[in-house]
Parts: C-alpha cells; structure tokens; sequence
C-alpha cells in the first residue's frame, strides 16, 4: 500500500458520520450537542446550538415536524428522545439571542423572493447574509405564511411577530400585497432581477391562493438545486411538496395544515440561497450537495446493554416540560458514537483515538519530508500490537493492523523509520536465526526430512525443556525423519517493517527446507503459524496441537482433575479456528474444564507482546496486559510462551499447554515468571547444545569470545538491564573490548572501571570491576545516539 | 547483593576522580561529536587530555540524550 491508499482507509471509519438525529434533521441541527447541554440544565447553550442552524428559532422550536423522532437510536432501546420537547425547553428557559444588525449589501446582483413563508424568508434571510439585494414578495398583507395556521397555544401570536422582527436586521426591500400572476409575472421579474426564488405554495389562513394558477410545477423543479426549467428561477418550500399543498390554504382557520413541514421549507430556503449565489458566481449547482437535505448517517451505534428508561412525560403537558423533566429527558440521549474498537483496544483507548482521526495522522506521518514537519506519530504507529480485533468489531472491517503495519513499511522503505526503535527484536530473531540450530536440520540418521518441528524462539527461549521433549517425542512418533529448527520465523522483521528483510528470513528457510525434501513444518508458535501463511503459502504447516491430537499425548501426563483453566487465545491465532479448535480437545483431554473468556477464538486480545509493543511502548503494554488479565480470575492457559510469560510475569497463574502435558497444575501455588531476556539467550544457547551433543552427537560449542567473560550481576542491576533491554551478552561485549583494547576508564578509589562499546546501533555503558576470576557488574545503562569523533583520538 | 541506594554507580559521583586507565591522567571537559538519524552535533563531557577516550555519564544519556534522540526520531 502507499500512503494515498491507507488514507483512502479512513473512508471506512464512520465515527466522524453524524448522528442519525442530526443527518435526518433538514437543517442538521447538532442534537446530540443540544441535549448534552439541556442535560446540565445549560438551556442557553442549548438555545444556541439550536439557533446556529435555524434561522427562525423561536417559531420551528414550536412546530417543528421533528423528523429525528424515527431515526433516534434510544428507540430501539425503549423510547425515542423527545427531541422537540426539549428544543421548546431551550426556548422557554433560555429563549434565543436576538439578531445583530447586518450591513448592507454589497453585491451588484439584484434578487428576487416570492412567498413570505419560512421558505421564501429563509431565502431572503441567507441572501441577504451573503450581501445580496434582496426584494421579498408576498401576496397577503403579513408575513409568516403558513406558521399562522398554527394553534395559538403552539405558537402565540407574539412569538411569530419577535421572530419576524429578525427580519429588520437584514437590509431586504419587503412588499406584502404583491401576488405572482396579477401583480407580478416571472417574465417582469427576470428582467429586473439577476435571480428568483419562488416559493408561494403557502397561503394565508382567510386569503385565496397567492398566485394565479401554477407558473411553475414540482415535476420541473430540480430537488438538488432547486432550479426550475426556466434560467435564473429557483423554485421550493411547499411548492415542490403536493402533500403540502393538498391542506396549504385550504384547512379551517387556525387549524395546522395536514402535510406540512416547517423544517423542510427552511431547508428549501437554505438550499435555495446557495444555489441563487453559485448560480450568481457561476459555480456548479450541483457539486457536493448530497448531504443539503435530510440523508441517512452512516454512523453505527450499538445499543446492546443499554438500560431501558422511558422517556419522561411532562407533568403538565400542555406546557411543555419543566427543567427538571427536561434536563431528565435529554439526560437519556445515547450520545450516539461509534467507537467499537476503542472500547474493545487498549491501545487506541490509551491514546484516546478513533481510526478515522489516527489515519488522517498516521498518513501525515509517514508522507512528511525530513525537516518539513515533525513526525510525532510514529510512536502511536510503533505501538500497535497490530493484533486485528478492531477490524472484528469493527461496523465496515476497517483494520488498524494494516494501516499501522503498512505505515510501518513505507517509513523504513524512506528511511524515516528510526532502526534503532525495533533494534532488540531484529538482534533477537538475528540471533535465533544465526546461532547453533538456527538452520533446519534432518533428524540424525536421515538425510531428507518427512516433518520439521518448528517450535518457534520464543518456546525455544521460554521453555526449552518442553521443547527437546517433543521434538523426542515427535521422533519417536512420526516415521520419514523429523526435523528441528531453534530459528525465528522472521516476524520481528514483518512487524518492523521491514520487508527485504523479512524476505531474506523466508528465502533462507525456503532454501534449506527445499533441501531437506519439503519437509511439513510442524509449528507450535501462533505467530509462526501466521508469518508461514502469509509468507510462505505453499510450505505445508501442521500445528503441534493437530499433531498431539491426532497421535496421542505422551505416557506420562500427570492428570487434570477437572481443573477450571481460562483459555487465552492468542491474537495471531485470530482467524485460525483450526488451531483454537485443537487446543480446546487437547486440554480437554488433559483432562481440565475450559472457561471461556469475554474476549475469545476471533475476538481475542493480545497479550502485550504483537507488533513489538512492548518493546516499543510499555506503558501501552502493561495496560493491555493488565485488561487481559483481569477478564478472569482463574488461571489461565495458553499456546504462546509469550502470553504465558506476559501474564505470569504481573503474577497471574498462567500456563502453556506444554507445562500441563509436561508438568501439570500447580494447585494454589503463586505464577512462575517467565526467563529474564538474558535467560533466553542462554536457554537457547543451552537447548542447542544439548540438542546437538545429546541427539546429533556433536561436540560441545565452542563459546565466542566475550562469552568467556563471567559476570556477577546483582539482583538491582540485573532488574535494571531487563527493563532497559540490556542483554548480559551486551554487557560482556563491552567487558571484553575494554579488557582487550585497554579503552577503559578508571575510579582508582573504588578499583572500578568505566567501559562503553557499540556492537550495533546501541552503545552500551557498563561501570565494573574485576572480581577474581569474574567481572562484577554495578551499572549498564544505553543510548541510541553514537560517538562519531572523540577529539585527539 | 548490592543495594543502589548504598552503593551507588560511581559514574554518578565526582568526576575529577575519574582517569583515563590506559595513560592515568585524570579527565577534563572537551567536546565531542554525537550523531544520530543523520543528525551530528557536539556536547562538553569529560575526556581523557591524551587519548580523548570519554565519558558519558548516566544522566546525561537517559536525560538529554534521550530527549534529542526523542526529538530526532520525529524529524
């Protein structure tokens, strides 16, 4: 993907779409806002947010038709908001603040509006705003129109005369008494007007229909613009609306037209004035309008849990309510928002973030030029576990993963990706891939291979008994020759970003697995299984977990007991249901009770460790650790050593389905951490060579020779090292060099030495001092930042 | 074993007591050049007069370093 697909990604995300009160609104008044207000007995905050979008606030906050009712999300819950009960509060206990006197025109262009209803002086109102000379017609002897026919105890008579009084803020040339047809035609007006909008389809409660027959008919008005058949005339309100017209006039004094929608005239009037000023600049009428009238929001919002509360009814309701009732009322407002992946990930919770919002970011990230502007996103992008549970929940699948992971590889491909960043896991899988046993080789005795076990570095780290015992067990099973391999499936460099190298990984295996006769891998690790299926599609995989199902469990298995274990599925493992699937028989045929945990098979969360969060962020981490563990008090299994090790190293009593078949529970006794970073490199160090020496005969390794350099590290130091991703290997290479090259400084009282030396991109610091035959280690610490010239050397 | 509050690193202490072991001499500020993300700029440490071998305390590379590298990371 390049940048301008991954923004294109932001498309997906609806939690900027508008609620679904305010798409259906004609005017998209900001509902959700106006109630948030009301809610905190804020009606003039209220009052306002309301008056922001209507231009006759205190008439429509009456008679509003309230469309909103039927899209409102609560309705599904119990009842609908009651919206306009609520606008008419805001009214009543905040009214609205008056008009500001407006300059007068400035534009050359002269226009025309007939019709003084809503529709007609909404017009006139946005006309004049945009400093055009407007010339109101109206065919009665008052203005208002059909607002009134309203029933005084809706709208009083006095409120409709103060909201007409808005009127003498705008310079606009009035005239009652001017009906089309008889006193005025359109040929008169087009040629003393540059623009007409007609909107006569009201009438008066007493007075005959305002124009002669119909000039102008629905069928020729365009409902996106507005314009009629002839040039220069724009035509709407109840005029484009039969419905409308059927009761317009024609009702009983004082009785509210049947059909009538005060929200949609204003809306008319509105959209009429922008296409009059496009039409009067020459712009498109059409261009970008799709979202001018009423539309439905894309917005999702799910209502599940939601407690079911009426509405609140008013105590005396031909007043309206009270502010209590009404602050109550608009307390229930759902507040509609999307946000199903940030309730369900840690990580965009920590950083208070939506997708659509981290795209637009991210994207600006990764397409700035050195020097142009900061790149202050790459830590959000780095710390992604990349795990892919928002795209589960997510209403239209937008995943993060692939926005994060994407951003990730275009960063490295320009250079902008700081290397040190992801520089302890590249080391790591370099380590796995390069050390004693990191190539794949035949079982002895065979020179082509039926299977390769595959355990994966991180179980070769974190549990290397358990692996030399299946790969014994595996041999003794499966007939054609078994293979092993301590390497890395090369997911560091994949979660880097890094391409090229995440390829050479692959190639190197492809090579060698070639070689031994396409082998079927058998892999243990979830992530492996995930890298081999993106990466490698056509080398046959089988998880070790089929494999034990299938050929039965060792002799020795101490039993279950019907132990309650809460199974964690690891995230790479998402989209797996084969390998979640065979987990669950092999646990239950250790003879343990499975819980399932809230988030689980598809829905399951990381443990801390995808995507290198933790190496990167782990405040993030320990966050996302913490959620998971507290989702179950029981104790939980796993089938990755690192969400065991995650989850027992912030002491939840966590186990790998491997420490039940080897070792069984360990009833009411505290979690066992996993190895120290350090421990890791030593355990695989220490698996090869017994693997080696034991099975393929081999001698001993010969060490390098930093590794000859003993250490003493006390417990606060070695703490220390872990936190800041120092390994003992790292400390010995500076002992080494120091001791070699002499290149040490000296704290004669203390009889310590100061060292530093850069075997990568890190430079290590190390104060010690030499203690019979080992080095006794008081300080290590780092820095990213290398040493170019140290003057005079 | 060792507690940090009751032995403290001696990269923490006084510097004058800090020589360079090769030509024992006891170090004196200069500067010297840094570089990161290809960025290069200069700093006052203690170094030896002889050889230039030099000493970037604790504070220094988890405080200021830090934070340029922080900063260079973003550009």
């Amino acid at each position: 993907m390049d940048p301008r697909q991954i923004q294109e990604l932001e498309q997906l995300c609806v939690q900027d779409e508008p609620s679904w009160c305010e798409a259906a609104c004609p005017l998209h008044v900001e509902v959700h806002a106006m109630l948030a207000a009301a809610a905190r007995d804020d009606f003039k905050a209220g009052a306002a947010v309301f008056a922001k979008r209507v231009p006759f606030p205190g008439i429509l906050s009456r008679i509003c038709d309230r469309p909103c009712l039927a899209v409102c999300r609560r309705g599904e819950v119990d009842d609908a908001l009651q919206i306009g009960l609520v606008e008419r509060s805001c009214a009543d206990y905040a009214g609205f603040a008056p008009e500001t006197p407006r300059p007068g025109s400035t534009r050359e262009e002269q226009v025309a509006v007939m019709g003084g209803g809503l529709s007609g002086l909404t017009a006139a109102v946005e006309l004049a705003r945009r400093r055009y000379a407007v010339t109101l017609f109206e065919a009665s002897d008052r203005l208002g129109g059909r607002v009134r026919l309203m029933p005084a105890e809706e709208l009083p008579a006095h409120v409709v005369e103060s909201e007409l009084a808005r009127l003498e803020a705008y310079p606009i040339d009035i005239h009652t008494d001017a009906r089309l047809g008889a006193d005025l035609d359109l040929d008169g007006l087009l040629d003393r007007f540059a623009a007409v909008y007609v909107a006569t389809g009201g009438g008066t409660p007493s007075g005959p229909p305002d124009h002669d027959g119909p000039q102008i008919t629905p069928e020729e008005i365009d409902p996106v613009t507005l314009a009629a058949s002839r040039d220069g005339v724009f035509a709407g309100g109840g005029l484009r609306r039969p419905t409308d017209r059927a009761g317009t006039g024609r009702s009983a004094a004082c009785e509210a037209p049947e059909g009538y929608s005060p929200s949609l005239s204003i809306s008319d009037g509105i959209k009429a004035a922008t296409s009059i000023d496009r039409y009067l600049k020459g712009e498109s009428l059409s261009a970008h309008r799709e979202r001018e009238g009423p539309y439905a929001s894309r917005l999702f919002t799910s209502v599940t849990g939601i407690e079911k509360v009426p509405a609140v009814r008013p105590g005396k309701p031909e007043s309206g309510y009270t502010r209590e009732e009404a602050a109550s009322e608009a307390g229930r407002c759902l507040q509609c928002r999307c946000l199903e992946c940030v309730k369900a990930c840690t990580y965009l919770d920590h950083y208070h973030e939506y997708p659509g919002k981290c795209i637009r970011r991210v994207t600006k990230n990764i397409t700035s030029l050195p020097g142009k502007s900061y790149r202050t996103y790459t830590p959000f992008l780095n710390s992604c576990s990349l795990c892919g549970l928002c795209r589960v929940v997510c209403p239209t699948d937008l995943d993060m993963a692939v926005v994060n992971s994407e951003a990730r590889r275009v960063m490295w491909d320009k250079g902008f990706m700081p290397p040190a960043v992801h520089d302890f896991a590249i080391r790591d899988m370099e380590a796995s891939n390069t050390g004693p046993c990191g190539v794949p080789l035949d079982q002895p005795g065979f020179s082509s291979s039926s299977y390769l076990f595959f355990p994966g570095c991180q179980l070769v780290a974190s549990a290397p008994s358990h692996v030399e015992r299946v790969y014994r067990f595996l041999m003794d099973k499966l007939s054609g020759g078994v293979g092993f391999s301590a390497g890395c499936c090369g997911a560091p460099a994949a979660w880097a970003g890094r391409r090229a190298l995440f390829q050479e990984v692959l190639d190197n295996f492809t090579r060698r697995w070639a070689e031994m006769g396409r082998p079927r891998v058998i892999l243990a690790c979830p992530t492996c299984s995930l890298m081999f299926k993106d990466g490698l599609p056509k080398v046959p995989v089988v998880s070790l977990w089929e494999i034990l199902d299938r050929e039965g469990l060792p002799s020795d298995v101490p039993p279950g007991m019907g132990r309650r274990l809460a199974l964690h599925d690891s995230c790479t493992a998402r989209s797996a249901p084969e390998i979640q699937d065979s987990v669950r028989r092999l646990v239950h045929r250790l003879g343990y009770e499975i819980e399932e945990l809230p988030y689980n098979r598809e829905l399951t969360k990381c443990c801390g460790y995808g995507g290198l969060m933790s190496l990167v962020n782990r405040k993030v981490a320990d966050k996302v650790i913490d959620s998971r563990i507290e989702e179950s008090p029981t104790d939980y299994v796993t089938y990755c050593s690192n969400c065991r090790d995650f989850f027992a190293g912030k002491g939840k009593v966590s186990y790998h389905v491997l420490d039940l078949i080897f070792e069984g529970h360990r009833a009411g006794k505290p979690a066992t951490p996993g190895p120290t970073l350090s421990e890791r490199r030593s355990n695989r160090h220490g698996l090869a060579e017994r693997m080696l020496t034991g099975i393929w005969g081999g001698p001993m390794l010969e060490p390098r020779d930093h590794e000859r350099v003993k250490l003493r590290i006390p417990p606060d130091v070695a703490a220390k090292m872990e936190r800041d991703f120092i390994l003992a290997e790292d400390v010995q290479q500076v002992i080494f060099q120091a001791e070699q090259t002499g290149d040490r400084l000296e704290l004669p009282a203390e009889g310590r030495f100061i060292a530093h030396y850069r075997p990568g991109l890190i430079t290590y610091w190390v104060e010690y001092a030499a203690s019979g035959a080992e080095y006794e280690v008081f300080n290590a610490y780092s820095h990213r930042m290398q040493i170019v010239a140290e003057e005079g050397r | 074993m060792t507690a940090e509050g009751a032995r403290p690193p001696a990269a923490r202490g006084e510097r004058d007591q800090v020589v360079c072991a090769k030509h024992q001499v006891p170090l004196e500020t200069g500067k010297i050049d840094l570089t990161y993300q290809g960025h290069t700029f200069a700093i006052d440490v203690l170094r030896c007069p002889v050889c230039g071998l030099a000493l970037i305390p604790e504070e220094i590379a988890k405080g200021r370093l830090l934070e340029v590298e922080q900063t260079l990371e973003e550009k």
